[in-house]
C-alpha cells in the first residue's frame, strides 16, 4: 500500500504518533479505536527501537545498573529508614529535579550571596539596596524558604507546579527537600563546605567530596549549560549578567503565607546573553525587608529550554531559626525530621 | 554468587530491551531513566513472587508497565494514551524481538532496522536520521536544518516510521520462517 493509499483509520493513528513524537501534543489521541491504538503502539515501538539503534547513549549504561543494584542492596540492608553511610558514586538526580537543581543552586547564590546582583549598574540607590541584601544574606543564619517551581504546559490552561523546602545558611550551605517523582516520600539534596550529596526516596545517600557531584553530573550531561564550573567563574559571569533597577517599595503578594510589610523592590533584567550561560533567568524580581535586607520573596522568570520546562521559580521566606550543623550534611538527614 | 548477583545478571540480560519498551511510551530521557530504576527496585522486592517457569522479560516489563502507569498520573511526558491494552501490545512486540530467528540477539535485530533505514527514500532517511541526531526535544531545528517547513518534516517522519514498521515486520516475519 502506498503512502497515498493509507487507510483513514491508520492515517489518523500515524498522525497522532507524529503529533506526540514530533510536536509533544496528544490532542489527536482522543477517541481512538482499539485497532488504532495497536497501530500507535507499533509506531512507538519503532521509535523506541530507532533510538536504541541510533542513539546508544540513551540506552542503559553501566552506571545506571550499578546505581540500581546499589539501591537494591541498600533496600536489603534494612537501612531505608535509618541513616545510611554515603557512598561515592555518580549522582543521578530524579527527572524533574535535574533542571531544578541547577535553578535552585543558582538561586542559592542569590539568597546566600546576592552575588549576581553585584551589578555595575550606576544607580547608587539600587547598589546600596543590593549591598544591604548581600550583607544580610551572608550572615550564617539558617533561613527556610518555600520554593515553588512552575512548568510551562502547552496542553493545559493552568501551569503545573511543584513545591519544595529550601534551607540555606549564609553562603556556607544549603539543603533542599522535594517530593519524589515516582514514589511516596521525599528526596533531599544539598551541600556544605565538605561537598555535595543527594538522598533519594529509597536507597543510599550519594555523596562526593571536593567537587560538587550533582553539578558535575549536569555538566557531564550537557543538558543545560548550568553554573557548575568553578564557583568563581560563575560569580564573575553573574556580576556582569544583570541590569538592576530599584522600584518603589511595595507589599509582596505571598498568597496564603503570612503577610509582610512593604519591602524594597528590585528588578534585574538579564543583559544580552553573548557569552553568558543560557540557563540564566531572563528576569529576577526581589522583595527584601528594608530594615534587615532579608529577601522575603524572589521570582526567577526563565525561558523553558524544553516542552513543559521550568518557566518560573518562586522563593518565599518562611522563617529564620537555628538548625543543627548536620542539617546540611547527609548523615543528618534521617535522624532529624522536620514535619 | 548470591541472589543479588543473579538478579544483576538477569537485569543486564534484559536491560536494553526493557529500555526499548520504556522509550516507546516515555519521551523524556530523565523520566525514562527513573522508570528504569524504579522498575528494578520493585522487581527486586517482588522477586519471591516470580514464577521461575515463565520467562523473566515479560514479567519485568509487566512491572515496568505498572510503574509507567503510576508515573503517567504525575508526568505528561509519558504517552497520555498509555493503558494496559497498549502496554500489552508493546510487550508482545518486544517479545517478538526476544525470540530466536535470523538474528537471535537484539543488536542483530537493531542492525536489521538500520538496514531498513538505509533503504528508505532519501528525504525520509534524512528526516529520520536528522531527527534522531537532534540534541533538543523539538522538531523545529530539524526542519531548519533540512531546509523544509515543519509540516513537511512531520509528514516525512510519519511516512518514514510507517515504512520502517513494514520493513522490520517483513524482516522479523522472514526470520520466523527461516531455519
Amino acid at each position: 500500500m502506498t503512502d497515498e493509499q493509507e487507510r483513514p483509520d491508520e492515517e489518523l493513528a500515524d498522525r497522532a504518533v507524529s503529533d506526540w513524537l514530533d510536536n509533544g501534543k496528544s490532542d489527536s489521541m482522543k477517541q481512538i479505536t482499539s485497532s488504532q491504538k495497536r497501530r500507535i503502539g507499533d509506531l512507538l515501538w519503532i521509535q523506541g527501537l530507532l533510538e536504541t539503534a541510533f542513539r546508544p547513549e540513551k540506552m542503559v549504561c553501566e552506571a545506571q545498573i550499578q546505581r540500581a543494584m546499589a539501591s537494591v542492596r541498600h533496600l536489603d540492608s534494612g537501612a531505608v529508614s535509618t541513616a545510611a553511610p554515603p557512598i561515592e558514586m555518580t549522582v543521578r538526580i530524579r527527572s524533574k529535579w535535574r533542571q531544578s537543581v541547577a535553578w535552585v543552586t543558582a538561586a542559592v547564590l542569590v539568597l546566600s550571596l546576592g552575588v549576581w546582583l553585584q551589578s555595575r549598574d550606576p544607580q547608587r540607590q539600587a547598589f546600596a539596596a543590593i549591598e544591604r541584601i548581600r550583607e544580610a544574606a551572608s550572615v550564617p543564619r539558617d533561613r527556610e524558604y518555600l520554593a515553588t517551581l512552575f512548568s510551562s504546559d502547552t496542553n493545559e490552561t493552568n501551569s503545573r507546579h511543584v513545591e519544595a523546602q529550601l534551607f540555606v545558611r549564609g553562603g556556607e550551605a544549603f539543603a533542599v527537600r522535594a517530593p519524589a517523582v515516582l514514589r511516596p516520600g521525599d528526596i533531599w539534596f544539598g551541600r556544605d563546605r565538605t561537598g555535595a550529596w543527594f538522598k533519594p526516596a529509597v536507597g543510599p545517600v550519594l555523596s562526593g567530596s571536593g567537587a560538587l557531584v550533582m553539578q558535575q553530573r549536569f555538566l557531564h550531561g550537557r543538558e543545560h549549560d548550568a553554573p557548575f564550573l568553578q564557583l568563581t567563574t560563575v560569580l564573575e559571569r553573574l556580576a556582569d549578567a544583570y541590569r538592576v533597577t530599584l522600584l518603589s517599595d511595595e507589599v509582596p503578594d505571598r498568597g496564603s503565607l503570612t503577610p509582610v510589610a512593604a519591602c524594597q523592590h528590585l528588578r534585574a533584567v538579564v543583559r544580552p546573553l553573548n557569552g553568558l550561560p543560557l540557563w540564566l533567568p531572563r528576569e529576577i524580581e526581589i522583595h527584601a525587608e528594608r530594615e534587615t535586607g532579608t529577601i522575603v520573596k524572589m521570582v526567577l522568570l526563565c525561558d523553558p529550554v524544553e516542552p513543559n520546562g521550568l518557566e518560573r521559580i518562586q522563593f518565599d521566606f518562611i522563617s529564620q531559626s537555628q538548625l543543627p550543623d548536620n542539617w546540611y550534611r547527609p548523615e543528618g538527614r534521617q535522624r532529624i525530621v522536620k514535619d | 554468587m548470591d541472589a543479588h548477583d543473579v538478579f544483576e545478571i538477569l537485569i543486564r540480560d534484559h536491560a536494553d530491551l526493557l529500555m526499548v519498551f520504556i522509550r516507546s511510551v516515555v519521551r523524556n530521557q530523565s523520566v525514562a531513566d527513573d522508570v528504569f530504576q524504579e522498575t528494578l527496585l520493585v522487581a527486586w522486592r517482588r522477586l519471591p513472587d516470580y514464577d521461575r517457569s515463565r520467562p523473566f522479560g515479560p514479567w519485568l516489563r509487566g512491572i515496568t508497565g505498572n510503574v509507567v502507569l503510576s508515573a503517567l498520573r504525575q508526568n505528561r511526558r509519558i504517552l497520555p494514551l498509555c493503558d494496559t491494552e497498549l502496554l500489552e501490545h508493546l510487550d508482545a512486540r518486544c517479545e517478538l524481538l526476544s525470540r530466536n530467528g535470523r538474528g537471535d540477539t537484539l543488536p542483530e535485530k537493531l542492525e536489521a532496522l538500520r538496514e531498513c533505514v538505509r533503504s528508505l527514500p532519501e528525504p525520509y532517511r534524512a528526516a529520520i536520521e536528522t531527527r534522531l541526531n537532534a540534541t533538543d526535544d523539538t522538531s523545529t531545528s530539524v526542519a531548519e536544518q533540512l531546509g523544509i517547513n515543519l509540516e513537511t518534516l512531520k509528514k516525512r517522519l510519519q511516512r518514514a516510521r510507517v515504512r520502517l514498521l513494514e520493513c522490520l515486520q517483513r524482516k522479523l516475519a522472514l526470520a520466523e520462517v527461516t531455519p
